[in-house]
């Protein structure tokens, strides 16, 4: 594989970051709205502005795949890591895919939320709920993700190691930051609600910069890579 | 600092006259101070935002924090500084090639962060039997969730002990090996650090 | 640096952290909400012990100055935060 394309998927994570962000803002969610809304407020939510809510939704959704290419690199690095037997590369893989769930389907509720404005505002408020809950309580494969690639990092004896270990301590402690928004089925109001500052903010801040600091450290053992495989920069063997 | 840290620096051994300069090095492994320096200041926005709470509605805060058992949370406590010792002093003794003394004082501290985790579970017993939980006021809900992710932290380490007293367990260890005992007991450090804080702000703080 | 030296040292470290937790329990029975100074002392109390821990326990105090640093920096941020927060509390 080439180093472009490698670096093509390295850069996956930050552009997914860049696609949901913008997407947020359109959509209305960010800031967070409070639990505490009634449904009239709700319904009114979804009832104002609703092309660019639902032009945001999409933008989010399209958004929504790009952990799939950058996960797959990072799963390839820690094949390396591993050597032969590599359960942890796996659990990666699939903590990944079902963090895009954890995208998707807030996305798909919150676009179900502003699909029909004239219903009956319990309903609008049951499905912007079922958007606002999984999308900050939806911690553990995101947990599992970070936990494979901290224990990889970490388990690794050889003596050329691919990622520095305070990568390995890093996503350890990203792992645990994830779950904080774990709890906020129990709370509508306070820093543990799915708009509060440690629930919301806090995840939101770390999920973020976990995407531009694994991207970082793709791009920077590309060529490390390359050498390992004995290959040059177009995924040439030598002969 | 306050005055009071200055006499004791002065009182312990080493604070004054001649000291032999030993090398400056990190403890443990570097990348454990991104752990562990990163969760202080997750918890530092922990202990800010009850603050702020506090702040705002102090005699509801107050009222709560009469529901507290302090005589169990000071028994935590000093449970959690004993332990912090014997791991410090255990990693003294693993570092110098004593193995079996390094597994006695980890044993212990293990045992220390048992009786933690025993009595944590009686006060919260008591306080869910009292009807409070993790929703019955802005300070339970600080109370339960903050004391709570400490706990996970505390079996989290307590996992990290266990690793430390087999590794005790072989009769010779590598370089690596110690720099990891180094690093998990400063991992337990960091649990110990941050309950102390936790312990003034739930249990001292009126 | 003997082991019997660093022994003695954590040991005396432990005896400041539970007399200052002992007088900290019987402060806070003593005195009740409402006194603004006690718990600036209070909070003060705590950063210290907590400073004892990472110089002693952790050996930052052999560490290198950027880190030790860092951490100084960590208690002396938490405590301005926390004292500031304290103070605007509304008797």
């Amino acid at each position: 594989m080439s180093a472009g394309l490698q670096k093509s998927l390295a850069w996956c994570g930050v552009a997914f970051v860049l696609v949901l962000f913008p997407g947020l803002l359109m959509a209305g969610l960010l800031p967070p709205m409070p639990p505490t809304r009634t449904a009239e407020q709700v319904a009114q939510f979804w009832a104002t502005n609703t092309g660019l809510k639902r032009c945001g939704l999409v933008v989010m959704l399209a958004g929504s795949a790009l952990p799939v290419p950058f996960s797959t690199l990072i799963a390839a690095r820690m094949k390396q890591l591993e050597g032969r037997f590599t359960p942890l590369a796996y659990a990666q893989i699939i903590g990944a895919a079902l963090s895009v769930v954890a995208i998707v389907l807030p996305v798909c509720a919150f676009a179900a939320a502003s699909y029909r404005p004239e219903r009956d505002p319990q309903i609008t408020q049951a499905l912007n709920d079922l958007g606002w809950l999984p999308l900050v309580m939806f911690w553990p494969p995101a947990t599992v993700q970070c936990l494979a690639i901290g224990f990889a990092v970490l388990g690794y004896r050889g003596t050329a190691p691919i990622w520095p270990r305070w990568l390995g301590y890093y996503n350890l402690w990203i792992a645990f930051i994830f779950a904080a928004g774990g709890l906020a089925v129990l709370f509508k109001t306070g820093v543990f609600a799915w708009n509060g500052l440690l629930a919301f903010w806090l995840v939101a801040a770390f999920f973020g910069t976990w995407y531009v600091v694994m991207t970082w450290q793709l791009l920077t053992t590309i060529s490390h890579q390359l050498i390992d495989l004995g290959e040059d920069a177009d995924g040439n063997r030598p002969r | 600092m306050t005055a009071r840290s200055q006499v004791t620096a002065l009182a312990l051994p080493g604070g004054a006259g001649p000291r032999t300069q030993a090398p400056r090095r990190v403890p443990g492994e570097d990348g454990i101070w991104v752990f562990v320096l990163g969760d202080m200041t997750v918890f530092a926005l922990f202990f800010a935002t009850f603050m702020y709470s506090r702040g705002k509605n102090p005699h509801a805060f107050s009222q709560d924090h009469h529901s507290l058992d302090v005589a169990l949370g000071t028994t935590n406590t000093i449970l959690l500084l004993s332990s912090s010792l014997f791991v410090a002093l255990g990693v003294t003794r693993i570092r110098a090639g004593n193995h079996r003394g390094g597994f006695g004082l980890c044993v212990t501290a293990l045992g220390c962060g048992v009786g933690f985790v025993v009595v944590k579970t009686v006060e919260w017993s008591h306080l869910f039997l009292a009807g409070k939980s993790v929703g019955s006021s802005e300070y339970f809900s600080y109370y339960f969730m903050f004391t709570g992710i400490h706990l996970a932290h505390v079996l989290v380490g307590a996992a990290v002990l266990c690793r430390l007293i087999w590794m005790t367990r072989q009769s010779e260890s590598s370089e690596r090996q110690r720099t990891l005992c180094e690093t998990g007991g400063i991992f337990w450090h960091m649990v110990d650090l941050l309950w102390v804080v936790l312990f003034a702000l739930f249990y001292v703080l009126g | 640096m003997t082991s019997v030296t660093t022994g003695r040292r954590l040991t005396m470290v432990w005896l400041v952290l539970l007399a200052a937790t002992c007088g900290s329990s019987l402060v806070g029975a003593e005195f009740g909400a409402g006194s603004r100074s006690v718990a600036t002392i209070v909070i003060a109390v705590a950063l210290f012990k907590l400073r004892l821990i990472g110089i002693y326990f952790m050996e930052l105090r052999v560490a290198p100055p950027p880190l030790r640093l860092l951490f100084e920096g960590y208690v002396l941020v938490v405590f301005v935060t926390l004292t500031v927060l304290n103070a605007s509390v509304r008797p």
